[in-house]
C-alpha cells in the first residue's frame, strides 16, 4: 500500500489510508497451456458434433460449447477471474443488455403474426425462394399448394413478396403486375384501380392489368372494390383479358374481390 | 498460482495526473473494458440478425451454409485460439519486464493474424469465383450451379444468408486488421524496451482487444460453418 506521499490515492480530497489498486496477476505458463489445450479439445468437439445429426439439438449444443470456450478465454486469457470485479461488472452488463435486446426482439417475432392477423394486415413472408430457374418464390410453391385457376391453368403467383398494407399498396401492385407478366400462367386479368377507384394507366396510357383471379384476393392490399368495380372503372381492358372475364357467366356478383373474374380461384382463404 | 511481481512506485511512462501507477493502469484497463462492452453490443446486432433470419427461414440458412468450408473455418479457429494463447504469453512477459520474449510472442501472434486473413482471402475468392458475392451482386444461377456440383441445392433466398456471412465475417476481419495494427505498435514498443518496472498496460489492453476478436470468432465459427 501507499507508504509515501507521492503514491497516495485520494478519495473526496482526503488521502486514503487503505486502498486496493488494480493489482496484477501473473499466470504460470502451464495454466495458459492447459487452457489452450482445453480450447482445442472443445473446438474438435464442435467440429465432430457437426457431422453427427443432432437435429434441433445442434444449435444449443454448439452454443453451449462456444460459451464454454468463451468463458475459458475471458476468465484466463483476459484475466477476469483474478481481475478487479468492476471489469467483470462492465463485461457482464454488456451481456445483460445483449440479453434484453435478444429477448424483446424474439417476443416481437413471436407475437408479430398474431398482431398482423388481429389488424387484418396480410403480411406474408417469402417462404418460397428461387426455383431451379432462378425465379423467386418457388420453393414452397408446389403444384398441390397452388389453387387452380378458373381456366384450369396452375398459377405461379401464389407466392408473394410484397408487404401489402392497405394504404400503401401501389408499389406492391406494380411489382405484382410485373411478376404476373413474367411468370403467372393465369390470365384472369382485370384493370387495376387506385384507391379512389380510378383506373390506373401506365406512361403510354395503357391500362394497368392485375390478376384478379389468383393474386388479389390473397393480398390484403387491394382497395375493397370488387372485380366489378375494377371492370366498371376500366376504360379499355386488353382484349384477351376482357374476353376471358366476360366468358364467365357463372360469376357471382357478391363474391370477394376477384371472384367475378375468377370464380374458382377466389374462395381461397386469405392467410 | 503465479508469482506477483513487485509493483514499482514509478515508471518511465507514469503520467502526472494519476496518483499512482496502479491507478493509471486501472484507468486504462477500465477504459478498455468499456470499449469491449461496446464491441459486444455492436456484434450482438449482427448475431441477432442471424438468429432472426435463421428462425424465419431455417431451410434457407441450412441449405446455404453447406457451401462454407468447415475445414477452412476450423483451421482459422485453431489459428485464432493459438494467437490468443501467444498474446496472453506476450502480456505475461511484459508483466515480467522481459521485452525480448514479449516481442517474440507478439510476432507469433501477428503471424497467426496474417494466416487467418490469408485463409479468409482464399475462402472469399473461392466464393466470388462462383458468383457468391455480397448483397445485390449475388449471381443466383452461377451460385446454384456451384451448389449443385457439390451435391447441394439452395432453398429459399441464399443471398440473404451469404449477405449475413460476408457482413459478419467482414466486420470481424476488419477487427483482425485493426488488431494487426495495434499489435505492430506494441511490438515496436517491446523492441524499444518500453515494458518494465510494472509498465505493461498497452500490451495488456491490446491483448484484451485481441481476445475479444477471438471471442467473436468462437461464436461465428459454429453458427456460420457448423450448425445444422
Amino acid at each position: 500500500m501507499a507508504d509515501n506521499n507521492d503514491n497516495k490515492l485520494f478519495f473526496g480530497g482526503k488521502a486514503a489510508d487503505d486502498f486496493v489498486e488494480c493489482h496484477e496477476h501473473i499466470s504460470p505458463v502451464s495454466l495458459y497451456l492447459k487452457v489452450l489445450a482445453a480450447l482445442f479439445v472443445l473446438t474438435g468437439l464442435t467440429y465432430a458434433v457437426s457431422y453427427a445429426n443432432l437435429g434441433p439439438a445442434s444449435l444449443p449444443v454448439a452454443m453451449i460449447v462456444a460459451a464454454m470456450k468463451a468463458t475459458l478465454v475471458s476468465a484466463f486469457f483476459m484475466h477476469l477471474i483474478y481481475d478487479d470485479k468492476f471489469h467483470v461488472f462492465i463485461f457482464a452488463s454488456s451481456l445483460l443488455f445483449v440479453a434484453i435486446f435478444f429477448t424483446f426482439t424474439i417476443f416481437d417475432l413471436e407475437s408479430r403474426d398474431r398482431l398482423s392477423e388481429a389488424q387484418a394486415t396480410d403480411f406474408r413472408r417469402a417462404d418460397g425462394g428461387w426455383d431451379d430457374m432462378g425465379r423467386m418464390g418457388a420453393a414452397n410453391n408446389t403444384e398441390a399448394s397452388r389453387p387452380a385457376c378458373s381456366d384450369g391453368t396452375v398459377p405461379m403467383c401464389d407466392q408473394t413478396f410484397a408487404v401489402c398494407n392497405g394504404e400503401d399498396a401501389h408499389g406492391g401492385e406494380d411489382y405484382l403486375v410485373r411478376r404476373i407478366e413474367n411468370e403467372c400462367f393465369v390470365s384472369q386479368m382485370v384493370p387495376s384501380v387506385d384507391h379512389d377507384g380510378k383506373p390506373q394507366v401506365d406512361k403510354d396510357g395503357v391500362p394497368v392489368m392485375v390478376d384478379a383471379g389468383c393474386v388479389l384476393p390473397k393480398l390484403g392490399c387491394v382497395n375493397p372494390h370488387t372485380a366489378e368495380g375494377h371492370k366498371a372503372a376500366a376504360p379499355k381492358p386488353a382484349a384477351g383479358a376482357d374476353a376471358k372475364a366476360e366468358g364467365k357467366p357463372d360469376a357471382k356478383p357478391d363474391a370477394k374481390p376477384g371472384a367475378k373474374a375468377a370464380p374458382k380461384a377466389a374462395p381461397q382463404p386469405a392467410h | 498460482m503465479g508469482d506477483h511481481a513487485k509493483p514499482a512506485k514509478n515508471h518511465a511512462f507514469f503520467q502526472h495526473h494519476f496518483n499512482t501507477v496502479g491507478q493509471q493502469a486501472g484507468a486504462a484497463k477500465m477504459g478498455m473494458w468499456l470499449f469491449l462492452a461496446t464491441e459486444v453490443l455492436m456484434f450482438s446486432g449482427l448475431f441477432l440478425a442471424y438468429f432472426v433470419v435463421r428462425a424465419l427461414y431455417p431451410e434457407m440458412v441450412l441449405s446455404s451454409h453447406e457451401l462454407l468450408d468447415k475445414t477452412m473455418g476450423g483451421i482459422n479457429t485453431v489459428v485464432l485460439l493459438t494467437s490468443s494463447f501467444t498474446m496472453a504469453m506476450a502480456v505475461r512477459y511484459a508483466q515480467l519486464g522481459d521485452n525480448k520474449r514479449c516481442a517474440t510472442q507478439l510476432l507469433i501472434t501477428l503471424a497467426c493474424a496474417f494466416i487467418f486473413l490469408g485463409v479468409k482471402y482464399v475462402e472469399y475468392t473461392g466464393k466470388f469465383s462462383h458468383g457468391i458475392f455480397p448483397g445485390g451482386y449475388f449471381h443466383y444461377d452461377e451460385a446454384a450451379q456451384y451448389a449443385h456440383s457439390h451435391g447441394h441445392s439452395f432453398r429459399g433466398l441464399p443471398h440473404v444468408f451469404f449477405g449475413l456471412y460476408f457482413v459478419m465475417t467482414g466486420l470481424h476481419g476488419v477487427h483482425v486488421l485493426a488488431g494487426i495494427g495495434v499489435i505492430v505498435w506494441v511490438y515496436l514498443r517491446a523492441k524499444r524496451g518500453d515494458f518494465k518496472d510494472g509498465y505493461y498496460a498497452p500490451v495488456e489492453n491490446v491483448g484484451l482487444y485481441w481476445h475479444i476478436v477471438d471471442l467473436v470468432w468462437i461464436f461465428l465459427f459454429p453458427l456460420l460453418y457448423l450448425v445444422k
